[in-house]
């Protein structure tokens, strides 16, 4: 991997890559769900992430430095994920929080993370939800109670 | 675009800018609102869409939300950060819809505890505009609250769901007070308005058209009765004469044209924020210091009420995310003054819902909660849908060291200098903030969590924006009079709550609305001799 500095406005193959690397190691597949890094769900990431571009370029050039210091040709070849983490959260924590914020954005909206979960996959507009009526004799012990509110 | 002179110029189309347009028609005179911001079409709230949980379009805080019409607020230095809506409907297009009043006593806190300042009006005062305010906005709830007055033509409250129903256990087995939350909720249909469906997230607008909003309560029965709310009509300064009495504003209109508006008298409506901000912009060789602040007050003792959130996290699915976010039911059992709690005045504890997945994974992160890796999946389904939070809405008195200045450098869209906050929690609002944060940890554990989360006080946002341009009878300790007129300029006047004395610990939005219609009643029954 060569450098992932860019001056574009869209995010180079290799950001991507990296951007697409990070997602996967915070929500792999598994459990029946799908990965971060899924086409359309990372495709949703970038898309937010645009929005964040120089706090964006800035993490990504860390990961670059870890994976020099590590001595691996890029960060594709890193191979400790928890220790990059913990390293990028020491250092970078805008990035990090700003990442963590887009994937979740984009994972839970996800149709096929949603059925996974039970949820509808829907808007919640028009359909709403249904909560059944409540008891009201729950509040027996406090209807027994006096006005406690200082008459003035 | 007519420049003509108008009788009544307000500025601001929130809570009470609406209120007061609505009640000024009965005198026929010509009434004209600029706001600054745009109706809200009820198709581009966020839950209309897919991405509904992430619309930084529909942000409280306006530095996250950056529209034309916002502007921007330093809230470096201060704990607690302000969010608003600057819109037709104001902070009630975002708002959670919680309705509580302000308890008697709130008007008399020097008097009963001796602390922060008495009210030059009481609770009676208001109570004929509070019924008033809530047949207009439409109110849920139920009759008989031990905690608070009683109060008449309720809608049947909004329904608890199994997280409420789960935390109500929790208040009976510690024998503490509880209560369905008083709700701007649409329980049921009301005056045009369909009933809530349990959209869930309120604080992002309601597509419903359930939440009463002052954009379809209020502003459409106003305009039918001649009110002329013009939008994207951004106030730079009101203007005085030779006499100092306001003349009119200087306003942006929507294409940044520079307009000027001639007035018989102004009414600032631009909430605890904007208001102090306007008149500190208002300079002139008569008023240097700011319009209407031969006190040196305005601005000071803001109030924004400090804020203990606490989360439990339980074994059951709680459906949290189903049901108006904010209005579930509140706690009195803390209200009122117990100086052997260690502070005086007190609190409401009011119970959330549940968020939906993205917030939860998203906040699941932040606090640490939610591993990334393997554990993810196993540790989402964990805490997904199995939390109730408890936020204490705590009185914070008001100091005059909290305030609102202008920013020597940040500017909006139009370059007219922001408003910057300092705050700073005192010790009162300490005391009382743990005092919160352990009860809310036992009535959680009560109620049977079996993890609750350490009290979070800092960074909380509130919409709540108190005190700025305070009333009372004594020009040298307050802005406005004991009916919302400036003592400084005789044909200005506040209409929001930047007029409270103290801030009560609970929401403000009924009582900022009820003082509108009281200074509203006021204005009507003295128009022979208004500026006298
Ligand atoms: C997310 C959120 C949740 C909330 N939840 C609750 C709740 O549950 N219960 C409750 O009681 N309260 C709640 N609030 C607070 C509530 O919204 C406010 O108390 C209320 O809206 C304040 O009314 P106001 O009239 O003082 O000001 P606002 O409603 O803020 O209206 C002020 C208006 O003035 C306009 N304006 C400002 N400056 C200018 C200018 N220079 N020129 C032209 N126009 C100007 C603004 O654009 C705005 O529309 C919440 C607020 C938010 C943001
Ligand atoms: S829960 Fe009810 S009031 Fe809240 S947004 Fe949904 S429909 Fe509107």
């Amino acid at each position: 991997m060569t450098a992932i500095i860019s001056s574009d406005a869209q995010f180079s193959t290799d950001e991507r890559a990296a951007l697409g690397l990070l997602s996967d190691w915070m929500i792999p597949a598994g459990d029946g769900m799908p990965s971060a890094a899924d086409p359309e769900i990372l495709a949703r990431v970038l898309s937010t992430l645009a929005t964040h571009r120089a706090v964006v370029i800035d993490g990504l050039q860390k990961l670059q430095q870890l994976a020099h210091d590590a001595g691996v040709g890029g960060p594709l070849q890193l191979q400790d994920a928890s220790g990059v983490v913990d390293a990028l959260k020491g250092s970078h924590g805008q990035f990090v929080s700003v990442l963590q914020s887009a994937v979740a954005a984009s994972y839970y909206r996800d149709d096929r993370v949603l059925r996974g979960l039970g949820l509808a996959a829907r808007a919640p507009y028009p359909e709403g939800n249904p909560v059944p009526d409540t008891d009201w004799s729950l509040l027996d012990p406090v209807r027994s109670r006096a006005p406690f509110y200082r008459q003035v | 675009m007519s420049d003509d002179k108008v009788d009544v110029l307000i500025i601001g189309a929130g809570a009470s800018g609406a209120a007061m347009a609505w009640s000024l028609v009965d005198t026929r005179m010509r009434i004209l609102c600029l706001e600054q911001g745009d109706w809200v079409n009820q198709s581009d709230y966020p839950t209309v869409g897919r991405d509904w949980e992430s619309r930084p379009d529909f942000s409280g805080s306006p530095n996250m939300r950056r529209r034309d019409e916002d502007y921007p607020i330093n809230d470096a230095d201060s704990p607690i950060k302000p969010v608003n809506f600057n819109g037709v409907g104001g902070g009630t297009i975002l708002y959670m819809a919680h309705f509580p009043r302000l308890h008697p006593s709130d008007f008399r806190t020097r008097a009963l505890d001796g602390v922060g300042e008495d009210w030059p009006i009481t609770y009676a005062d208001l109570e004929p505009h509070f019924a008033v305010n809530d047949e207009m906005m439409g109110v849920a709830g139920l009759a008989g609250d031990p905690g608070v007055p009683s109060k008449e033509g309720l809608m049947p409250p909004v329904p608890l769901g199994v997280l409420g129903e789960k935390v109500a256990r929790g208040f009976n087995e510690l024998g503490w007070h509880w209560w369905p939350s008083e709700s701007a909720i649409a329980t049921v249909p009301y005056n045009g308005r369909d009933k809530c469906v349990n959209l869930g997230p309120c604080a992002s607008g309601c597509a419903q058209g359930a939440k009463a909003s002052t954009d379809i309560t209020y502003w459409p029965e106003a305009i039918r009765r001649g009110v002329e709310l013009r939008t994207r009509c951004r106030v730079r300064e009101i203007t005085i004469d030779e006499r100092g009495m306001a003349d009119g504003v200087v306003y942006y209109d929507a294409d940044g044209v520079e307009r000027s508006q001639s007035a018989e008298m102004v009414i600032v409506a631009c909430n605890g924020i904007g208001t102090p901000r306007l008149l500190l912009n208002s300079t002139s060789a008569r008023f240097p210091d700011g319009l209407a602040n031969s006190s040196g007050l305005v601005g000071r003792n803001l109030m924004l009420h400090a804020m203990a959130v606490t989360q439990g996290i339980f074994d059951g699915p709680m459906e949290g995310y189903k049901g108006p976010i904010g209005c579930s039911l509140w706690s009195k059992e803390f209200y009122e003054t117990d100086l052997n709690r260690g502070f005086a005045r007190g609190y409401t504890m009011e119970i959330l819902r549940g968020n939906g997945p993205v917030a939860a994974a998203q906040m699941g992160m932040m606090m640490g909660a939610l591993p990334w890796g393997e554990g993810h999946h196993a540790a989402f389904r964990q805490m997904f849908d199995k939390s109730a939070a408890i936020c204490a809405v705590c009185e914070d008195l008001p100091e005059e060291h909290n305030r609102v200045t202008l920013d020597p450098d940040m500017t909006d869209s139009h370059g007219i200098p922001a408003p910057k906050i300092n705050y700073v929690l005192g010790e009162n609002s300490i005391n009382m903030l743990a005092h919160a944060g352990e009860r809310s940890t036992e009535v959680l554990r009560a109620a049977g969590a079996s993890f609750v989360t350490p009290t979070v006080t800092s960074g909380v946002a509130s919409g709540h924006v108190m005190g700025t341009t305070r009333m009372g009878t004594d020009p040298e300790r307050s802005v406005v009079n004991e009916w919302g007129r400036s003592h400084d300029v005789k044909n200005l006047f506040v209409a929001d709550s930047s007029m409270f004395v103290t801030s009560g610990g609970v929401n403000p939005t009924s009582t900022l609305q009820a003082l509108a219609l009281y200074v509203a009643d006021n204005i009507k029954q003295r128009l022979a001799n208004l500026f006298d």
